[in-house]
């Protein structure tokens, strides 16, 4: 068992920011109500590798929102109906934590300072720079991406943690805590050697190999 | 005829007046009969009276058998057969009559009964008619009883005459045989003289009448009876006296020719009467100086004369007050011969133009027009005349190099036979009614500029999205093209769609951007045929930025066809611009959920086009609807208050109306009218 735990402890580790290779779970999802605009924007996601998806209005996006995959979305502010800020707050509403990107053509304080409350991950001025904005469409996805995984080894620390026994977590945040093996069984008053294996069962568990990589799980599970 | 002529008749015919039958006609056989060596005399009595006839026939019984005459022309007419002629006291030409018995050829005495008083005068004047030969006498009535025995010898002289003188009795029967086919000379020139409407006066040196004619008579009012033997003086005015006596003192006189005098006889005749006289002299058989005056009515003459006179005074007197008039009016005032040559200024021509009158007097008019409209004046110079006169601005210069400006309406002057004779021209200096005039136009057109600037200001956010969108596109096709290519990953048609994406974009961009540089343009008034629903479907881009930025569609109702006008397209675009803005705004402040807004253009009569512009916004509240165009009034928080007042001098200058109203369904509605193009 702990050689099988030994393998997975990459899965541990965050991926590297500088990994630029287009996920292909990701879609860039955009809303403009213009159509020259949309062409635009999915030419030069297109050209990125990325996969995109475009809505002529900010309902259909709503409409359409529960069946999408990951990836970002390229909002714009200002469209008949329903404005870019608008869905945002539905989106917030239905928890749909999609990070977006604001793209707006007029781009005034208050209309700023509302977008970014709502939880926008960037805003860019039109006329962009279409180096820059593919940038920033990347940072999104990255962070995207990292969050997503982020939040799967959070979720899979706490299902590993909820798998120990009440024993094995007094004894985990006894190492947690940086107290040694003798200690702890002092402090349970149980013995060294049931400490010991208490031990190798909490590493099994939580799928760790070494202290640190308890600590990790430990932190991530307890993390929000 | 011959026996019948010297057969004794006595017999006296009665006058019409007494009405009594001729009683003596049955004894004149008697009395021829009765003394048969004695031969009978026959007296012919004309307008003597009954008594008087009877008295002599009863003196005379036997002898002379008397015939009394109804009239003048039976008188002439049985002068053949007559010895001796009695002329009544009523007869009014006595002495004329005489002449022409005398001129009939027949020397017989003739009597001639007077009043004692005028017996002297009428002597006298008999000795110098001209054609009344001898034996005519004057007979005073007071010597009555003698007549009788006058009569007898008369009648015996003229017998006796006749009978030694057969010769002449036998030329003077020929004579009388042709008379009866025509009349003698003598008599024919009497008659002529009798007829004839000149007067013949005949006077002595001093002044007395002699002899005149019927038409002397007829001038001067006046009967032979009471003139002859009178002096001028007592007919004539003392001064035309005078100078009639003037006039035969010089006729008289050897080696003067006298003229012919105008004399006035208005105060002997009663009316206004003016004679010309003209005299020759006279020298009757006595060998007496005298003269003849010819007399001429020549009233007609003088009158005109005098009026022509009254008229040319007047005329004096009414070009006196026009050409002081024309000195002193305000207007500068030129006339010009028929090839534009100046050939008269007033005074104000020359303080408005700066030359003197005789500085200009004999140049072309053309010379002091200014470059910029001497083509002009020189093509309506040669145009044919303009019915009815116009009014024409030109510009001038002066002496000193200015350019001035008046109004001039040229007037083409004709003679009376409808010749050309040149121009007047009368020029109201409006030089500075027209600086001030362009300065308004200047400062109204540097307003509406700024205007212009400032709503493009306001609307700087929204512009600046609308040329956004096109260079997103853009930016975002260009990059994602030349990534694919440089990759290796670009289709042939992607390349292609997005290139016509992009030059498509560009062009949407540059419309923008021209649009705006057109709007925000800064010139001159340009006047050139507007469509009114054209011109607003091209403003509906611009406006369009703002309708959309606040989601607001915008309708059009625009009637077709509508008549074209005259106007300036950006004023124009500007003006619909200011409405719709405002209308936005007015909107926007409302927050209603029902957002129209409507553009609509109408034929609100034949000469004029409607455009409105109607909202749902609040409205105007009545307090304000007189205000809302004046300058500085604004409801707006950072409003300057200038756009609806320059709008409303917009649609002033191009001859329109500007209103504001409340909609029947609520928000406000803008309108103004333009008139349409005439067909020129």
């Amino acid at each position: 068992m702990p050689r099988a735990g030994r393998s997975s402890v990459l899965r541990y580790r965050y991926p590297a920011v500088s990994d630029n290779a287009p996920d292909t779970n990701q879609t860039v999802y955009i809303v403009d109500d213009e159509e020259p605009v949309r062409k635009g924007l999915r030419m030069l996601v297109k050209s990125e590798g990325l996969n995109s998806c475009c809505f002529e209005t900010a309902q259909a996006f709503l409409e359409s929102v529960d069946t999408l995959g990951p990836g970002c979305l390229l909002l714009d502010v200002c469209m008949p109906d329903m404005s870019g800020p608008e869905l945002q707050d539905a989106l917030r509403e239905r928890q749909v934590d999609l990070p977006i990107i604001v793209i707006t053509g007029h781009a005034d304080v208050p209309t700023a300072v509302r977008v970014m409350k709502g939880g926008a991950c960037d805003f860019v001025e039109k006329p962009f720079d279409s180096e820059e904005l593919l940038a920033r469409i990347h940072e999104c996805l990255n962070s995207e991406k990292r969050v997503r995984q982020k939040t799967d080894l959070r979720r899979q620390a706490v299902e590993n943690m909820a798998r120990l026994t009440p024993r094995e977590r007094q004894v985990m945040e006894g190492l947690v805590a940086g107290k040694r093996n003798k200690q702890i069984a002092n402090d349970l008053s149980i013995s060294f050697r049931t400490v010991e294996w208490h031990r190798a069962s909490i590493m099994e568990k939580l799928k760790a190999s070494t202290l640190s990589d308890i600590v990790r799980v430990v932190m991530l599970a307890e993390s929000d | 005829m011959a026996t019948e002529k010297h057969t004794p008749r006595l017999s006296v015919v009665s006058s019409h007046n007494t009405g009594e039958q001729p009683a003596s006609t049955p004894a004149a056989p008697t009395a021829g009969s009765a003394d048969p060596d004695q031969r009978s005399g026959h007296v012919a009595l004309l307008e003597v009276d009954a008594d008087t006839g009877e008295e002599l026939a009863a003196q005379l019984a036997g002898r002379i058998s008397f015939d009394r005459m109804t009239d003048t022309q039976q008188l002439l007419d049985e002068l053949e057969q007559l010895d001796v002629v009695v002329l009544g006291l009523r007869v009014r030409e006595p002495v004329r009559l005489a002449q022409r018995i005398k001129s009939a050829g027949n020397d017989l005495p003739v009597m001639i009964l007077t009043e004692p008083e005028r017996h002297e005068r009428l002597r006298q004047v008999l000795r110098f008619s001209p054609f009344i030969g001898s034996d005519v006498t004057p007979w005073p009535v007071d010597h009555m009883d003698e007549l009788a025995n006058a009569l007898g010898e008369a009648v015996l002289r003229v017998q006796k005459r006749r009978s030694y003188s057969g010769v002449i009795a036998a030329s003077q029967s020929r004579m009388r045989d042709i008379h009866t086919g025509k009349p003698p000379v003598s008599r024919y020139l009497d008659r002529l003289l009798d007829n004839a409407p000149i007067g013949v006066l005949n006077v002595d040196v001093q002044g007395v009448i002699l002899g005149m004619n019927r038409y002397a008579g007829q001038m001067l009012n006046i009967t032979e009876r009471d003139a002859l033997g009178v002096t001028l003086g007592s007919i004539f005015s003392r001064t035309e006296s005078s100078k009639l006596h003037e006039l035969v003192a010089r006729c008289v006189a050897p080696s003067k020719r006298p003229a012919p005098a105008v004399v006035d006889v208005s105060e002997s005749v009663g009316s206004n009467r003016y004679v010309e006289v003209v005299a020759s002299s006279l020298v009757d058989r006595t060998g007496q100086l005298g003269a003849t005056l010819i007399l001429q009515d020549v009233t007609g003459r003088v009158s005109a004369e005098k009026e022509r006179l009254e008229v040319e005074d007047a005329l004096r007197v009414s070009e006196r007050r026009y050409r002081e008039l024309v000195q002193t009016m305000s207007e500068a005032l030129a006339l010009t011969d028929e090839q534009h040559v100046i050939t008269y200024v007033n005074e104000s021509f020359s303080r408005i133009f700066g030359y003197s009158s005789e500085e200009v007097v004999g140049r072309h008019l053309l010379e002091f027009v200014h470059q910029e409209d001497k083509t002009e004046m020189g093509e309506r110079m040669s145009a044919p005349a303009d019915n009815p006169i116009k009014r024409y601005e030109t510009a001038w210069v002066t002496k000193d190099g200015r350019k001035i400006i008046t109004l001039t309406s040229p007037k083409r002057i004709y003679d009376p036979d409808e010749g050309y004779l040149g121009c007047l021209g009368i020029f109201t200096d409006i030089t500075e009614r027209k600086q001030i005039e362009e300065r308004e136009k200047k400062h109204m057109l540097e307003l509406a500029h700024v205007s212009r600037v400032t709503t493009m200001g306001e609307l700087s956010s929204q512009i600046a999205h609308e040329l956004a969108q096109p260079l997103a596109a853009i930016a975002g096709l260009s990059t994602g093209c030349l990534k694919l290519f440089k990759a290796g990953a670009a289709g042939h048609d992607d390349i292609e769609e997005s290139l016509a994406d992009i030059s498509q974009q560009a062009s949407r961009a540059r419309e923008i951007v021209i649009r705006l540089r057109n709007f925000v343009r800064n010139e001159d008034v340009q006047h050139s045929r507007v469509v009114v629903n054209e011109l607003i479907r091209t403003v509906i881009p611009l406006i369009d930025i703002e309708a959309r930025w606040f989601s607001l569609p915008i309708k059009l109702d625009l009637s077709e066809p509508l008549p074209d006008i005259t106007g300036d397209r950006v004023l124009l675009e500007q003006v619909v611009l200011n409405l719709v803005h405002n209308a936005i705004e007015a909107m926007q402040a409302n927050k209603q959920k029902r957002r129209r807004l409507t553009i609509r253009t109408t034929i609100a009569d034949p000469k004029f086009i409607r455009v409105t512009v109607s909202d749902s916004g609040p409205g105007i509240s009545k307090e304000l609807i007189a205000k809302v165009f004046d300058p500085f009034f604004t409801t707006k928080p950072d409003g300057m208050g200038m756009g609806l007042a320059i709008t409303r001098s917009i649609i002033d200058a191009h001859g329109g109306k500007l209103e504001a109203d409340n909609n029947a369904q609520g928000g406000a509605i803008f309108g103004f009218t333009l008139p349409v193009s005439g067909r020129e």
